[in-house]
């Protein structure tokens, strides 16, 4: 059976680039506009991982990591996909419980990796 | 100087509107150039508005024109999101159906190397034997035949002596009664009666000599017939080993052409599914490419909320200190979020676009 991957992105290009990577890769996609629109994902079922970025209108990725680790999905493990690069903003994702940080632009087979490794932890 | 200012920043987002990808960082630079040429003019000794302390000349002007600027590059950015995003949607389709043509022909391809002829026929010898069964089967139908058609010749050939016996057994019994009607008339009138009855023997020899005469003819034709329906099947007939050589001679030519029929479609289908991954490598190639979209939204958003801040800032009609003009580029400095954007604000050229995963 295949994983479901949440990939939250306010781009909806970015959000089809990594839904086209991680489809081909076998795995099964949720997409979220940002991170209120993934607070409504989280009712229930069941995902694997989630693929977040950092800025976004409404919510923004690392509230929505916050807000994560309050739910039933705390365990979810998360990645960061995001152009942002700056250490105080990773360290507040460390912090907050990210699993791993991914600078954009990015390779999708190492994605595609780091989603595989996250996965079968 | 102003105007000046207004010219390099209006060229500079005449460039971002036509060149999206490199237009945001130079839009972002362009910016960051007018907001410093701005700060030199307010602190100018020669500036007028300086000189006077009154509130300067310009800002309605740039309270005018920035909001329209900030207007083009939203509109700029809306319309790229959108091409964007139809193109990114077309790509998507391409690959997708790339990849779903490039599984069908994995599936339909012959995966291993093809076998040869003599290992094809040994691989299918029961087919072929099947394929032969009905014709020999018929050959021993025919043997039959022939073994019958044998023995009808030899019941023939005993109904013709039969028929020749009966035919000199009526020659003798007309000598009989010839010698019976030479010795009736010697015997005259008392011997009448016999010659009579000796005629009637005479008449019955002649009737079976008739007889005899007609079953042989008819027995010489029947064994005529067989005979030479014997020789004709003798002709035809062929060995169990030759039929199976020919059979085999002509399944091995028509497998040959088989096999290279499939040999060619096979070689026709590795070359499609090359070309196919080919095209598929590059369709992600730019789709990949499309990651661009994000930075440059991002760069515009930098952009934009930075001339709302200024927008702000001139409509309250304060002046801005040099202090407060370094706070002004440190608080947009530390509002970006990529590397490039950081590089651009200082005139670095050295832009990392490395992937970089770091887990934690």
């Amino acid at each position: 059976m295949a994983k479901t991957i949440l990939i939250i992105d306010d781009s909806g290009s970015f959000r089809q680039v990594v839904k086209m990577a991680l489809q081909k890769a076998s795995y099964d996609v949720v997409e979220a506009i940002d991170g209120l629109d993934a607070c409504a994902k989280l009712d229930g079922r069941k995902l694997h991982l989630i693929v977040c970025d950092v800025n976004m209108p409404r919510m923004d990725g690392l509230a929505f990591v916050k807000h994560l680790k309050t739910t039933n999905y705390k365990f979810t493990p998360v990645i960061m996909l995001t152009t942002e690069s700056q250490e105080a903003k990773k360290a507040e994702g460390r912090a907050a419980g990210v699993r791993a940080w991914v600078t954009k632009p990015f390779q999708p087979s190492q994605l595609v990796d780091a989603v595989a490794k996250l996965c079968a932890a | 100087m102003l105007l000046a200012v207004l010219g390099a920043a209006t060229g500079w987002l005449i460039v971002a509107l036509h060149l999206p990808a490199w237009g945001a960082a130079l839009t972002t630079a362009a910016w960051v150039l007018a907001i410093h040429t701005w700060a030199q003019h307010r602190q100018s000794p020669e500036s007028e508005d300086s000189a006077t302390g009154a509130p300067p000349a310009t800002a309605p002007l740039l309270e005018g024109v920035v909001p329209i600027w900030r207007r083009h590059i939203d509109s700029a950015r809306l319309h790229s999101e959108e091409s964007m995003g139809q193109i990114l949607a077309s790509f998507s389709s391409i690959s997708e159906r790339l990849e779903e043509a490039i599984r069908y022909t994995q599936g339909q391809s012959i995966k291993h190397q093809a076998p040869s002829v003599e290992a094809m026929l040994r691989n299918h010898a029961d087919a072929l034997k099947a394929m032969l069964a009905p014709m020999r089967e018929m050959q021993a139908t025919r043997d039959e035949v022939l073994a019958r058609l044998d023995a009808l010749g030899k019941d023939m050939s005993d109904l013709r002596q039969s028929a020749l016996q009966i035919k000199q057994l009526s020659r003798r019994t007309t000598m009989v009664a010839l010698n019976a009607s030479v010795e009736a008339s010697r015997a005259g009138a008392q011997g009448s009666g016999f010659a009579v009855v000796a005629d009637e023997v005479q008449q019955l020899a002649n009737q079976c000599r008739q007889v005899a005469k007609h079953m042989m003819a008819r027995t010489t034709a029947v064994e005529e017939s067989v005979t030479t329906g014997r020789l004709d099947n003798a002709t035809r007939d062929r060995s169990d080993d030759a039929l199976q050589s020919q059979a085999e001679a002509a399944a091995r030519v028509v497998v040959a052409d088989l096999l290279g029929d499939l040999s060619q479609l096979s070689r026709t289908s590795r070359e499609l599914q090359a070309a196919g991954t080919a095209v598929q490598e590059e369709v992600e190639r730019v789709l990949m490419g499309f990651q661009s979209q994000d930075r440059l939204s991002q760069m515009l958003a930098c952009v934009t909320t930075d001339m709302d801040l200024m927008r702000e800032w001139l409509q309250q009609g304060s002046d801005l200190g040099a202090g407060q003009i370094d706070e002004w580029l440190n608080r947009l400095d530390a509002s970006y979020t990529m590397e490039e954007q950081r590089s651009e604000h200082h005139g670095n050229t050295t832009i990392q676009r490395e992937t970089a995963i770091e887990f934690f």
